[in-house]
């Protein structure tokens, strides 16, 4: 059975939320050096090197930063910043060991309690993260960082125009009149032709298919989260 | 049946903006179309990383700044003047330590299990109590110049507390934990390893 986990944080969640939507590098930088070691502990405990921390630790931050700057997100099971984020390190070291194609695959989270017992406040208010939120939030990141990949390779004029509308909200006679177009149908219809674009090279990217393929359950719950 | 898979109708559904007609249908096949739910999904994840991107990108150089903070800190290199500069031990906190080592002896009620006295640490320095502070603690690290490097408030309850060292230079290092008007005081190395002889 698991026993619930504490860790004494010194922020708040939603301290890192602003943050991270903030890009406060200082602060960030804090959490980094707050997380380090108890990654570097957990890895350690459970088959892995130093050499496979800063991967892993790099790995696990990209997925971070793209769940935590969704617009709606939000933690789950009253769980903390740091349970959340250890969380996340360990499913992606369950995969690296997946990968790693090692034949046995201990229980990650007793090992997970065991490790951290000395770093624990034991509590009777259960505050590990939501494991469905993690999963999804972890397949949803690495979706996004295709698609963000992709639209980096957009050219200016696309990338302006989406994001104009996506990001500002602005309105297809602003947009008229920012890009000197003739008409608000012109802005329309260069929207509509730059999103068939990123889509069509977004559905034929080889990453993104063999993540729809891997994780399809999770389609329906990201699209109806009920 | 009205086809719904085309890129103006799934827009419209995640717009929020779908005809109430059409919605019923929509989530009805939603369930049981696969091809349908590859498109809303895709679509989504588009627009939501639209909206994200700037966010990630600013995000994405923060983090390989600190990252590569961390790797050059592991790479830096040191002459032995340097080192012997931070190992010194500095005067006014080694008869400290000693004052506050007989005061908290006889009457100090907070006890520390970790860290060890003068012990070499690396990666991160671990403070663990042997029961929950009662009140709310302060946590000083200075170094032997008697710099303040780091401070932190502890929480009543805290059991424990962890430190990183990553960004820390090779050297000694005072830490000094104040609880009302208690204190205690202990002296750690970081990278002893490298202390001129």
């Amino acid at each position: 059975m698991l026993l619930p986990i504490k860790f004494m944080s010194p922020y708040n969640n939603q301290q890192i939320l602003e943050a991270f939507n903030t890009s406060d590098s200082v602060f960030i930088e804090k959490v980094y050096n707050e997380m380090l070691p108890k990654i570097e502990r957990y890895v350690l405990a459970n088959k892995g090197s130093k050499e496979d921390i800063g991967d892993l630790i790099q790995d696990a931050f990209e997925s971070i930063l793209i769940i935590f700057t969704k617009s709606d997100f939000e933690f789950k099971n009253k769980a903390t910043y740091s349970t959340f984020i250890l969380s996340v390190v360990k499913n992606k070291w369950l995969s690296v060991l997946r990968k790693k194609k090692l034949r046995k695959i201990f229980d990650l989270n007793s090992q997970y309690n065991s490790t951290e017992q000395d770093e624990t406040e034991h509590d009777a208010q259960i505050d590990l993260p939501d494991e469905e939120q993690i999963e999804k939030g972890i397949f949803e990141a690495e979706v996004k960082q295709v698609i963000n990949f992709q639209i980096e390779k957009l050219n200016e004029n696309c990338k302006k125009i989406l994001f104009m509308r996506y990001q500002k909200g602005n309105s297809h006679k602003e947009i008229m009149t920012e890009l000197i177009l003739n008409t608000e149908g012109t802005s329309r219809e260069r929207l509509r032709s730059c999103q068939e674009k990123l889509y069509n090279n977004i559905i034929k990217n080889e990453d993104y298919i063999q993540i729809i393929a891997e994780y399809y359950p999770f389609i329906l719950k990201t699209i109806n989260p009920k | 049946m009205a086809n719904l898979i085309n890129a103006e109708t799934i827009n419209k559904y995640l717009n929020g903006t779908l005809e109430s007609g059409l919605l019923g249908l929509f989530n009805e096949q939603l369930e049981s179309n696969k091809e349908l739910a590859e498109q809303v999904f895709g679509r989504k994840m588009m627009k939501e990383t639209i909206e994200q991107y700037d966010k990630i990108s600013r995000l994405r150089t923060v983090m390989s700044q600190i990252h590569r903070r961390h790797i050059d800190a592991k790479k830096r290199a040191y002459t032995t003047k340097q080192l012997t500069e931070q190992f010194k031990p500095c005067d006014y906190y080694e008869e400290e330590l000693q004052t506050v080592s007989m005061r908290s002896s006889l009457k100090t009620t907070l006890k520390l299990i970790e860290p060890p006295k003068e012990t070499n640490f690396e990666g991160s320095l671990f403070f663990v109590f042997d029961e929950p502070i009662a009140i709310t603690a302060n946590l000083i690290i200075e170094n032997n110049k008697e710099t303040v490097i780091e401070q932190h408030e502890l929480a009543a309850g805290c059991t424990n507390f962890t430190v990183s060292l990553s960004n820390y230079l090779p050297g000694i290092y005072y830490w000094k934990i104040q609880i009302h008007k208690e204190s205690i005081m202990g002296v750690v190395f970081v990278q002893k390893e490298l202390m001129p002889s």
